[in-house]
C-alpha cells in the first residue's frame, strides 16, 4: 500500500537520493544534503509549531508500506514571499493607439510583479520514475488538497503552484537564452541550482525591473511563454482539472506558468467531506477515494476503496489501519477524480484546457 | 555673396523647393505649404513681438545669393523645443546590477523616453543646396544662428538642443525604427517623420513606450544605429560637436540619430565671438584676411554673412561697402563677429 505521512529526519537519504533523479528545472528539490538538511529541519520545526509565519511549509512522503521506501515528495509553503521578495512575471497587455492617426496596437509585456506575496505554494513534486503508475502521482499531489482543507487556518486564501518551463534535450531554457542571460553572465543551469538553494529572490535583484516589450524577445522566447516542460504536462493537468488555472503569471527564469485558484474553491477542498468510519468490507467496484485522517503531525493519506452508509464511511480494516484510525474515528474522503467524469475523461478535459490556455 | 536673413512670405516658393529637395530626412522642413506657410508667419510674429522670455517663438532663416535672389539653404531655432506640447528623445541610462555574492556586474543600458529636453531652444530644419556643403557656408547658418542667439539672449533658453538624422540603409529604411518604433506605430517611417513635422505631438505620446527599453534585448542593427548620424548630416554633426555640443545622453525617438545639447554659455562661438562697432566703411583691402561670421543686432532685419576681415577683439571694424549694406549697417553700428579659421 502507498501511504502519504509527514517527512522525518531519517528520510533525509532517501531524499538525497530521489533528488538526483531530477533534471534541471525542479528547482525545489536540488541534490544538496545541506539545503535537503535545512528544508526537513524547516518543515519539521512547522510541524511542532516553532517556525514563524514566513518560515512555514510543509514536505510529504510517498512511502511503499511493504518496502519502507519513499519513493515520491511533494512539498507545499504556507506563504511565499514574506522574508524574500517573490517574484513573477505578469503577462498583460498595453496599448499604443492614435485616434488622430488611425493606429492601434496591442503590446503584450512582461511586467516584474510580487503580486504572489503571502500565497501558499504547492511545490516540489517528485516521484521515482518506477512508481509511475497505480495514481501514484495523483495521490502525491491531491494529499495537499486535504490538508489543507483540514488546516484551512494555516493556509492564505490563494494558492499557486509553479510549472517548470519548457527546456530543450540539452537543459536550454529559450526564455533564459532570450531574456535573462542577457542581464546575466551565469547560464541557466546555474541559475537553476543557485535558485534552488533560496537564491532566487538574489537573483531577481539582479533582473530588469522595467516591464518588457515581448515583441522585442526572440520568436522561440515569445513562443515558450506559459508553457510547461513537456515531462511536467502530466502534473499540470492534475492541477488544472482541481480547479488551478494559468492567470498570465510565468516565471521570471524559465517563463514556466504559475497555475493559481482560491484554496475554497479547489474541487478536492470543496467537495472533501469528514465522515465517522466504519470498518467493513466495501464494494471494490466503486470510485477510487482520496482519504486522509486529518490529523496535524500524524497526517496519514491514501487511496482507497469506500461504501457510504449513511454519514458512515466503510472502510476495510487494512486501508483504515494504514491512516492509524480506528473505528468511530473520522476520514476525510473525496473522490479522486471529479464523479461526473470518469478518469480517462476528467484527464482529456485537462488536457483540453491546457491546450485552450495555451493558445 | 550670400546672407542668412529672416524668410518672408515672399520666399515661399523657393521655400517649397527647398523642402522638396530636402527630402524627409529634415522632417521640421516637411513638404506642405500650409505648413511652410505657417512657419514664416510665426517668425515674422516673432521677431516682431517684444519677448522677454522663451515661449512659444520660432525664428526662420534663409540663406539668399544676393546676385542672382536664389534661395540656397534654410534654418531655424525654436525658443522652447517643446512650447505647449513635450519635446520627446530617448535618454541613454545605465542602470549597474551588481551581486558580489553573485559575482555579477552588469552594466544595463537602457532608452528612457524623455521630456527633459522640452524647455530648450532647438536648432532645426538645416538644409543646404548640396554645392554649398563645402567650405565655410555650413557655418554660416549654423554659427549664424548661435551668433542669432547670442545676440538676442533673453528670447532663448540657456541650454540648446539639435536632432540630427540618423542611419538608413540603401532602400532609405530606418533600422532603428523597422527594429522599435514600427512596433508601436505599424506605420513606415517616412510617414511617422512626415507626422511628425505636420501634426502635434499627441500621438507620440500615445504611441512611444512609456517604459525603458532594455538596448541589449534590441536587434543588433537597431543596437548599432543608436546615436549615428546620417552621412548627409555628417557635416552638421561636426560643426554641432566641434562648437560644443554634445551627443552622450541622448538619442531621437524614431531613427535614433543623435540629439546634441550644448549649454550656450559652454560653446566656442558664444566664447569667442566679440562685440564691435563698426568704424568705417571703405572699399575692402582684406581679400587676404580670415573668414568671418559678421551679424548684426537687428530683429527682422537681422542679416550673417561671411567675409574676410581683419578684426581684433575690442577693436572697432572697417567694412567694405558691400558688406555694410548687405548687413545694413552705418559707423557706430553694433556687430557680431567670430574668426572661423581658428577652429
Amino acid at each position: 500500500m502507498m501511504i502519504i505521512r509527514p517527512v522525518r529526519q531519517q528520510d533525509l537519504p532517501a531524499i538525497r537520493q530521489l533528488a538526483s533523479k531530477t533534471g534541471v528545472g525542479v528547482t525545489s528539490l536540488p541534490p544538496d544534503e545541506a539545503h535537503l538538511q535545512a528544508r526537513i529541519q524547516r518543515v519539521l520545526a512547522t510541524w511542532a509549531d516553532e517556525a514563524a509565519p514566513a518560515e512555514q511549509g510543509y514536505l510529504f512522503v510517498l512511502e511503499d508500506s511493504q518496502t519502507r521506501q519513499v519513493v515520491g515528495i511533494s512539498g507545499l509553503e504556507a506563504a511565499v514571499g514574506l522574508s524574500d521578495p517573490w517574484y513573477n512575471y505578469r503577462l498583460g497587455t498595453l496599448v499604443h493607439a492614435s485616434r488622430d492617426l488611425a493606429i492601434y496596437n496591442q503590446m503584450p509585456t512582461l511586467f516584474l510583479s510580487n503580486d504572489h506575496t503571502g500565497y501558499s505554494e504547492l511545490c516540489t513534486l517528485f516521484l521515482d520514475p518506477d512508481y509511475r503508475h497505480s495514481k501514484n502521482g495523483q495521490l502525491l499531489s491531491k494529499c495537499r488538497f486535504l490538508f489543507m482543507a483540514a488546516f484551512r487556518e494555516r493556509f492564505a486564501a490563494k494558492v499557486i503552484a509553479e510549472m517548470r518551463g519548457y527546456s530543450d534535450e540539452q537543459g536550454k531554457s529559450p526564455f533564459w537564452e532570450g531574456l535573462g542571460r542577457h542581464f546575466f553572465a551565469i547560464d541557466f543551469a546555474e541559475a537553476d541550482r543557485l535558485t534552488g538553494l533560496g537564491q532566487k529572490a538574489f537573483i531577481a535583484e539582479l533582473m530588469p525591473k522595467h516591464p518588457l516589450y515581448v515583441d522585442f524577445l526572440p520568436a522561440e522566447t515569445r513562443a515558450i511563454l506559459g508553457q510547461v516542460h513537456p515531462q511536467t504536462a502530466p502534473a499540470r493537468a492534475i492541477l488544472e482539472s482541481e480547479g488551478l488555472k494559468y492567470e498570465g503569471y510565468v516565471d521570471i527564469f524559465d517563463a514556466g506558468p504559475t497555475l493559481e485558484a482560491y484554496v475554497a474553491d479547489i474541487r478536492a477542498v470543496r467537495d472533501s467531506r469528514v465522515h465517522p468510519v466504519q470498518l467493513g468490507e466495501p464494494d471494490q467496484s466503486g470510485p477510487l477515494y482520496l482519504l486522509a485522517n486529518d490529523r496535524f503531525t500524524g497526517f496519514r493519506a491514501l487511496l482507497g476503496q469506500v461504501d457510504f452508509a449513511d454519514e458512515r464511511l466503510i472502510l476495510d480494516p487494512a486501508t483504515a489501519a494504514a491512516l492509524e484510525i480506528g473505528p468511530g474515528d473520522r476520514v476525510r474522503a473525496v473522490p479522486l477524480f471529479a464523479p461526473q467524469s470518469a478518469p480517462h475523461a476528467s484527464q482529456q478535459a485537462a488536457a483540453q484546457a491546457r491546450q485552450a490556455a495555451t493558445h | 555673396m550670400k546672407v542668412l536673413r529672416p524668410a518672408v512670405m515672399a520666399d515661399l516658393p523657393q521655400i517649397e523647393r527647398m523642402a522638396q529637395q530636402s527630402g524627409p530626412m529634415v522632417c521640421t522642413l516637411p513638404v506642405s505649404r500650409a505648413h511652410l506657410q505657417a512657419k514664416i508667419s510665426r517668425s515674422q510674429a516673432a521677431l516682431a513681438a517684444e519677448v522677454l522670455l522663451p515661449g512659444e517663438e520660432s525664428y526662420f532663416f534663409v540663406l539668399e545669393d544676393l546676385a542672382s535672389g536664389r534661395l540656397q539653404g534654410t534654418c531655424a531655432i525654436l525658443a522652447q523645443a517643446g512650447f505647449g506640447e513635450p519635446f520627446h528623445a530617448y535618454r541613454n541610462e545605465v542602470v549597474i546590477h551588481a551581486s558580489r555574492a553573485l559575482g555579477v556586474h552588469q552594466r544595463l543600458h537602457s532608452l528612457c523616453l524623455s521630456h527633459e529636453l522640452s524647455d530648450h531652444s532647438q536648432l532645426c530644419s538645416f538644409y543646404l543646396e548640396p554645392e554649398l556643403r563645402q567650405g565655410h557656408w555650413p557655418r554660416l547658418l549654423t554659427q549664424g544662428r548661435l551668433l542669432f542667439i547670442a545676440q538676442h539672449p533673453e528670447r532663448f533658453a540657456p541650454d540648446l538642443v539639435a536632432v540630427l538624422p540618423g542611419r538608413v540603409d540603401e532602400a532609405g529604411r530606418s533600422p532603428f525604427w523597422e527594429q522599435v518604433g514600427r512596433r508601436f506605430f505599424g506605420i513606415d517611417y517616412h510617414q511617422a517623420e512626415f507626422y511628425h513635422g505636420t501634426q502635434d505631438r499627441r500621438f507620440i505620446a500615445e504611441l512611444m513606450p512609456h517604459h525603458p527599453l532594455y538596448v541589449s534585448l534590441l536587434a543588433e542593427e537597431a543596437q548599432a544605429a543608436l546615436g549615428q548620424v546620417h552621412p548627409d548630416a555628417r557635416l552638421q554633426f561636426d560643426l554641432l560637436e566641434a562648437d560644443g555640443f554634445e551627443a552622450d545622453d541622448f538619442v531621437e525617438i524614431f531613427d535614433a540619430g543623435p540629439v546634441v545639447q550644448a549649454r550656450r554659455t559652454t560653446l566656442h562661438s558664444w566664447q569667442t565671438s566679440q562685440l564691435a562697432r563698426v568704424a568705417d566703411i571703405s572699399p575692402s583691402r582684406q581679400s587676404n584676411a580670415p573668414t568671418c561670421l559678421l551679424v548684426n543686432q537687428a530683429l527682422a532685419e537681422f542679416r550673417a554673412l561671411l567675409t574676410p576681415l581683419s578684426a581684433a577683439p575690442g577693436q572697432a571694424l572697417s567694412l567694405a561697402p558691400e558688406v555694410a549694406e548687405a548687413l545694413r549697417l552705418r559707423p557706430g553700428d553694433p556687430v557680431r563677429w567670430l574668426a572661423l579659421e581658428s577652429q
